[in-house]
C-alpha cells in the first residue's frame, strides 16, 4: 500500500448529454506504483483521455474514490485540485500548450509563479531544469523560435521543475519527428531512471511499447494490463 | 498578454479617454465662458428707450415721439430712491479721428460716471473711465471702445494723453475699454464698438437735452416689473398721455434676456453631456469587446495556467491587473493627446466676428476632467476586464485546455 502513488476504487465518470447518459470511464481497481512507467493505449474515444484528466487532477469522478500518494483527492474543490496539480503532477500535452509570447525560461518558471516563489529562484531553478534538457542555450528564446523537439523538451523542463511525483504525458511524440520522438521518449526514460513515476496516454502502439507496464482502455474500461 | 492585443486595448482605451476629454474640455470652456457673461452683466437690469405714441388721448395724437429728457431722469430718481438706481445716456453718430484715421460706425455715448457700474465697462490699466469731476467741469474727454482703439491706434500703442477729434472738437483720451464679453445688447450697439464721453460735457457742446436710453438697476431683482411699470405710469401720467397706452416706451428686461441665454448654454451643455456620455459608452463598449476578445482568445492559456496551478483567484487577479495596467496606459496616452490637441486648438486665433460674440469659447481640460474621464474608463476597463476573466476562471481547465 505504501509504494502506491496512485489507487482509484470504483471510479466512474459519467456524462449527460442531453437526457442521454453516457458512461466515460468505469474501473473497479487500479493501482500504479511509485517510480512505474506506464502508458495508457487506446483508440480514441476509448476514455484514456478522460483517465488522464481525472489522474492528472483536471477533472473529479462522478463516484469512485482515487487516492494520490493515499490522499483521497477525488473530493477536492477546485482550489484544492489546482494546489495538487501545482506540487505533484507534470504535464505534458501533445501540442506542448507553451505560453507563445513567453521565453522558454518564463514558460519553464511559470508553476513556481503560482507557488508564491521568488523570481530569481524561479529562473534559478527554471535555467537547470532547461539545461537538463539540454537547452541551457535557448533560455530566452520563443517558442516561434524553437523547433517542436525543442518546444516538447521546454514542456518536459517545465513538468520537471516543480519536482512532480508523477509525470503525465499526453500523446507526447504526437506532434514530432520520429528523431525528436525518441530525444523526447529518452528524456522520459532517463526520468525513470530517476525514480519519477510518468504515465505515457497514447493511441501509439510503438510508444506504448517502450513503457514497462501497458494498460489497455476500450470504451471506458481496462481492457487489459500488463 | 499578447502583444497585438494589448495595443489594441491600449489604442482603445487612449481613444476613448482623448475623445471624452476633448468633449468635456469644450463643454468645460463654453460653461466658463458662459459664467463670465453671466459675471459681466453690470447692474442695470431694465434698459428704456422712448417710443411713440399709439392712441390718441385729451387731445394728443397718435404718433407723437417720446423724448426722454433730463426732467425725467431727475424725476424717476426720486420716485426710485431708495428702490433702484438710474442714469441715462445720448448715443450720437459721430466719426472720431486720429491724424488720418477715422472711425465708422462707432458711436459716441454721452454717459454719467455711474454708467461703468450699469454695464460693468472696464478701463485697461493706463487709464479710467469718467468720473465726477469730469462731468461736472464738462471736460472734453473720451474713453475710447476697444474696437475704436484699435480703428486708430496701432497695436500696444498708449492711447491716453492723446488727443482724438469728435465733430472737429478735441477730446483727450483718458482710457480705453478693457475686451469683455456680452451677448446680450443693453443698447444699440456692443459696448466694444462704444466710446463715452461725459454727458456734460456733450450737453455743453451740443444743447442737447434728451436721452437715448434710460437704465435701471434696482436693489431688488424681483421688482423688476413693477418698476417698469411705475415708469411707464410716470411718464403716461408727466405728459397726460392714455395710461393704456402701453408701447410709449420700449423696455429691455435684462433679466428675461439673460434667462434666454442661460437656456441657450444649457442646451448646448446639455447636448455635449448626451453626446459625451454617449462617446463615454462607444468608449466603454470598445473597451468591453478588447478585453473580452483578449481573455476570451486566451481561454487555452487560461486552462494551461490552471493545469499548472493557478487558482481561481491567481486567474482573476492577472486579468484584473491587466484591465488596470492597459486602462493606465491607455488613459494616460490619451489623456496627454487630448491636452496636446486641446493646446492646439487654444494656439488657432479666433479672429471670426460670430467666435467673438459667442465670448471666444476655448475648451479647457482641468486635472479634475483628466481624472474623471480615467477613473470612469479604468472603472469600465477594470468591468470588461473582470467580467470575462470571471466566466474564465471560472470554466472547466478540461474544456480550456481543449478551447482552439
Amino acid at each position: 500500500m505504501n509504494d502506491s502513488l496512485i489507487e482509484l476504487q470504483h471510479i466512474r465518470k459519467v456524462y449527460a448529454l442531453g437526457k442521454v447518459q453516457l458512461t466515460a470511464l468505469m474501473i473497479d481497481q487500479l493501482c500504479i506504483k511509485k517510480g512505474e512507467y506506464v502508458a495508457i493505449l487506446g483508440p480514441s474515444g476509448s476514455g484514456k483521455s478522460t483517465l488522464m484528466n481525472l489522474l492528472g487532477c483536471l477533472d473529479t469522478p462522478t463516484s469512485g474514490k482515487y487516492f494520490l500518494q493515499q490522499r483521497e483527492v477525488s473530493q477536492l474543490t477546485r482550489n484544492e485540485l489546482a494546489k495538487v496539480r501545482n506540487l505533484q503532477i507534470g504535464f505534458v500535452f501533445q501540442s506542448f500548450n507553451l505560453l507563445d509570447y513567453a521565453t522558454a525560461l518564463d514558460n519553464v518558471a511559470l508553476p513556481l509563479v503560482y507557488r508564491g516563489m521568488p523570481k530569481a529562484e524561479r529562473h534559478a531553478r527554471a535555467t537547470d531544469f532547461l539545461s537538463r534538457v539540454g537547452l541551457g542555450d535557448r533560455l530566452y528564446h520563443r517558442p516561434n523560435e524553437l523547433s517542436g523537439g525543442q518546444c516538447q523538451r521546454v514542456a518536459i523542463a517545465r513538468a520537471l521543475v516543480i519536482g512532480p511525483s508523477l509525470i503525465l504525458a499526453d500523446e507526447p511524440t504526437g506532434n514530432l519527428d520520429s528523431r525528436s520522438g525518441e530525444q523526447i521518449i529518452h528524456l522520459f526514460e532517463n526520468c525513470v531512471n530517476e525514480g519519477k513515476t510518468i504515465i505515457i496516454v497514447t493511441h501509439d502502439l510503438s510508444l506504448a511499447k517502450r513503457a514497462k507496464r501497458v494498460i489497455r482502455i476500450l470504451d471506458g474500461k481496462v481492457e487489459s494490463d500488463s | 498578454m499578447n502583444r497585438t492585443r494589448a495595443v489594441l486595448t491600449i489604442f482603445a482605451i487612449a481613444w476613448g479617454t482623448f475623445t471624452i476629454a476633448i468633449m468635456l474640455a469644450v463643454g468645460e470652456g463654453l460653461r466658463l465662458t458662459f459664467g463670465q457673461v453671466i459675471n459681466h452683466l453690470g447692474t442695470a437690469a431694465l434698459v428704456i428707450s422712448g417710443k411713440q405714441t399709439t392712441k390718441s388721448h385729451h387731445g394728443q395724437s397718435s404718433g407723437i415721439q417720446i423724448m426722454l429728457t433730463q426732467h425725467d431722469l431727475d424725476r424717476l430718481k426720486k420716485i426710485l430712491l431708495g428702490r433702484a438706481e438710474i442714469t441715462g445716456s445720448v448715443l450720437s453718430d459721430r466719426a472720431i479721428t486720429y491724424g488720418a484715421k477715422m472711425t465708422r460706425g462707432m458711436p459716441v455715448t454721452a454717459v454719467a460716471p455711474e454708467y461703468a457700474d450699469f454695464h460693468a465697462i472696464k478701463t485697461l490699466p493706463s487709464g479710467r473711465f469718467i468720473d465726477g469731476a469730469d462731468d461736472e467741469l464738462r471736460r472734453q474727454v473720451i474713453v475710447l471702445g476697444d474696437r475704436t482703439y484699435h480703428k486708430l491706434f496701432k497695436p500696444h500703442e498708449n492711447a491716453v494723453g492723446k488727443t482724438v477729434y469728435v465733430a472737429g472738437k478735441p477730446f483727450i483720451v483718458i482710457g480705453v475699454q478693457r475686451q469683455s464679453l456680452q451677448l446680450i445688447m443693453t443698447s444699440q450697439y456692443p459696448d466694444e464698438f462704444t466710446n463715452w464721453v461725459p454727458y456734460q460735457t456733450y450737453q455743453a457742446l451740443t444743447n442737447d437735452y434728451n436721452y437715448s436710453n434710460f437704465f435701471v438697476a434696482p436693489k431688488d431683482l424681483s421688482q423688476v416689473s413693477q418698476l417698469q411699470n411705475e415708469i411707464r405710469h410716470f411718464i403716461t401720467k408727466d405728459r397726460q398721455l392714455g395710461p393704456d397706452d402701453l408701447g410709449i416706451l420700449d423696455f429691455i428686461n435684462i433679466q428675461q434676456e439673460k434667462q434666454k441665454i442661460m437656456l441657450f448654454f444649457y442646451g448646448i451643455e446639455m447636448v455635449l453631456g448626451i453626446i459625451g456620455a454617449l462617446t463615454l459608452v462607444v468608449a466603454g463598449v470598445g473597451a468591453l469587446n478588447v478585453m473580452y476578445i483578449s481573455v476570451r482568445s486566451a481561454t487555452r492559456e487560461i486552462g494551461v495556467r490552471m493545469a499548472l496551478g493557478a487558482t481561481t483567484f491567481d486567474i482573476l487577479l492577472y486579468y484584473i491587473c491587466e484591465a488596470l495596467l492597459t486602462a493606465a496606459i491607455g488613459g494616460t496616452l490619451g489623456a496627454f493627446l487630448a491636452k496636446g490637441t486641446v493646446m492646439l486648438i487654444n494656439l488657432v486665433p479666433m479672429d471670426s466676428e460670430l467666435l467673438q460674440y459667442l465670448g471666444r469659447p476655448r475648451p479647457i481640460l482641468s486635472i479634475q476632467l483628466i481624472f474623471i474621464v480615467i477613473i470612469t474608463l479604468g472603472a469600465i476597463s477594470l468591468t470588461a476586464g473582470a467580467f470575462p476573466a470571471r466566466k474564465a476562471a471560472s470554466i472547466d481547465p478540461v474544456e480550456a485546455l481543449r478551447y482552439e
